[in-house]
């Protein structure tokens, strides 16, 4: 089962799910926001020993410290409920698999960083290399017009969902991504002593 | 008549909407651009404010004017705002911009006769084009003949020469909400001209009437979003039965499960809802008015419906888009920009007021962060006092 804080994690953890040899049972959902996740939350963990192993998966978010929000919202954390957190945010585990995202959005692999865990907002990087892209339909959907007051453009989920579902490898990523290598590493040992 | 063709130089979108006495709203200045959500609680006022788009529509419609627009909403009691000082004017005011950069501006203030008439008269009508008055009403002609105020300026085709072209594109806009069993039963323009029904009754007639080769591209996109939503998906086409009947028909890829094709008898609510919005989203045509797109529609569906109509707007040219909604799911999409959100929150003294996402520094500065529409602005339409809002920024 999978249960993600948006849209784009839901499909990103569908995809570590595969990574890891196994497959997804049961339904997979996303909150549709950081709050809503966090509410939600606290009873996936309460059904969790009904339920089967249980990917949840939202961003950890650089500005606030999980670690007492954690403590808070599930004092009593089961064994089924592998809750993982994308440091700071998912799009830094997309950009973790550097040579795909380049070839994706038609960029230099250079454009991209190096250590992504330490992007301070990935998302907005993501949609900064989109810019440099040779393909016009890329910068137009992926950055937002000069004073939209927003930070991605119209097409920007769209052009994310092809990429995790066409090209993105999560286990290319992980060598890369200290926080992506952790989660694939915990979701590895839960499927094994699962069966 | 309503198909006459335009000069694409002269190609107009909305700019900018004020508002004064307006059913629900008071008062209102907003600007428009390509996609504008416009979000709120219930009954908070979304289809009010598509409603005065409707309204000049109906004020240019052949047929219409301004006496058969006021009446088709049960009369000026019900077109003023209640909440307005009483028995003020009603004042619709919109900017337009045109594919070759002029600016063209049309204001009607109209009003009834006296407290206890149903006659409407226009108080006043102008008519600017780049700041220069093209039409000032009443005029010299309706201080001798006052009988001439029933009527607007933009109805009278003799009279709006210089501005038909305003005339024509109040004509050209659109309002949908296609309900899917009228589009299976399927009826040749009740409104007289294909794609003028907003219940979806002639959209298969409307899909066959356009030309092949364009028909052809339109499906072919609508085909590719599908095949993202609906499992074995492959291909959309359409075809007449004996009848001469058109009909969408699907076909899947794994037929052993379900029937390899489908008619349109058989889809589902939401499918042939999301086929009517994707084909009129591609029509270089006037703006269209999307109500609550949701409905009916698949979380899957909804998740993508704002980047959906984003990418059939840009196949059409740009044609401009105005949708109500109060769907979390479809404003939880990061593509989504703040100067496209129009919130609706209650007014100090009843009623509502229209205020710009873009202009409440909270939510701009939340959005630049990457935070969504429904994390930022969706919540602020649901407050009820406004010391809950931030300054304008
Ligand atoms: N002339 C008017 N003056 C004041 N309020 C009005 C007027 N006409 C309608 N309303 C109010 O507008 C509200 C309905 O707005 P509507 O646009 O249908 O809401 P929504 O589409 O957001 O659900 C109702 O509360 C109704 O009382
Ligand atoms: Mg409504």
């Amino acid at each position: 089962m999978v249960f993600a804080e948006g849209f784009l994690d839901r499909l990103a953890a569908e995809r570590l799910v595969l990574a890891v040899g196994s497959t997804v049972e049961g339904t997979s959902s996303d909150a549709g926001g950081r709050d809503a996740f966090w509410r939600t939350i606290p009873r996936y963990n309460a059904a969790a020993p009904h339920l089967g192993l249980i990917l949840a998966l939202a961003d950890h978010d650089s500005r606030e410290c999980v670690g007492p929000r954690l403590k808070a919202t599930l004092p009593h954390h089961h064994a089924n409920l592998i809750l993982r957190l994308s440091v700071p945010m998912l799009e830094a585990w997309l950009l973790a698999d550097r040579t795909a995202l380049a070839g994706f959005l038609h960029v230099p692999v250079a454009a991209l960083p190096d250590d992504p865990d330490a992007v301070e907002h990935p998302k907005r990087e993501v949609v900064n290399i989109a810019r440099r892209s040779t393909r016009r339909q890329i910068r137009e959907g992926m950055a937002p017009a000069p004073g939209r007051g927003g930070l991605c453009g119209p097409l920007y989920t769209p052009t994310v969902e092809a990429f995790i579902a066409s090209a993105w490898d999560p286990l290319r990523a992980a060598k890369r991504s200290p926080s992506l290598h952790r989660a694939l590493r915990a979701l590895r040992t839960a499927t094994r002593s699962a069966t | 008549m309503s198909q006459r063709k335009s000069d694409p130089s002269r190609i107009l979108r909305f700019t900018n909407l004020k508002l004064a006495s307006w059913k629900n709203f008071k008062a209102a200045d907003v600007r428009l651009g390509e996609r504008t959500f416009i979000i709120g609680p219930n009954a908070s006022g979304k289809s009010n404010l598509l409603e005065v788009f409707r309204f000049l529509h109906d004020l240019a419609a052949d047929g219409g004017g301004l006496a058969k627009a006021v009446a088709l909403r049960e009369g000026m009691s019900k077109v003023r705002s209640l909440h307005a000082t009483s028995n003020s004017a009603v004042n619709i005011t919109v900017e337009m911009l045109s594919a070759c950069g002029e600016k063209w501006t049309y204001a009607l203030t109209f009003d009834t006769l006296s407290a206890k008439s149903e006659q409407v008269l226009v108080s006043s009508e102008t008519v600017l084009k780049d700041g220069q008055v093209v039409l000032q009403r009443p005029d010299q002609h309706d201080r001798i003949d006052s009988d001439r105020l029933r009527q607007t300026a933009i109805e009278q085709v003799s009279s709006n020469k210089l501005f038909r072209h305003l005339a024509d594109f109040f004509r050209s806009i659109r309002f949908m909400n296609a309900v899917p069993q009228l589009i299976r039963e399927g009826q040749i323009s009740p409104g007289g001209y294909p794609g003028a029904d907003p219940l979806g009754r002639d959209l298969l007639q409307h899909i066959r009437a356009a030309p092949k080769g364009e028909r052809t591209r339109r499906l072919k996109a609508i085909a590719r979003v599908l095949t993202r939503v609906v499992p074995d998906f492959r291909d959309l086409r359409l075809e007449q039965d004996e009848q001469g009947k058109p009909h969408l028909v699907v076909g899947f890829a794994h037929w052993r499960s379900q029937a390899a094709r489908q008619r349109e008898s058989q889809f589902s609510d939401g499918t042939l809802r999301l086929i009517a919005m994707l084909w009129s989203l591609q029509e270089a045509a006037g703006p269209l008015l999307l109500e609550e797109p949701e409905w009916s529609l698949h979380t899957e569906i909804v998740q993508r419906l704002a980047a959906f109509i984003a990418s059939m707007q840009a196949l059409s040219g740009g044609r401009q888009v105005l949708i109500s909604t109060h769907s979390d799911r479809m404003l939880a999409d990061p593509g989504i920009a703040a100067d496209e959100l129009l919130l609706i929150t209650p007014a100090p003294k009843g009623g509502s007021m229209i205020t710009p996402a873009a202009r409440q520094a909270i939510i701009a500065k939340a959005m630049q962060q990457g935070l969504s529409a429904a994390e930022t602005a969706l919540p602020m339409t649901r407050m009820h006092t406004m010391p809950l809002f931030g300054r304008p920024a």
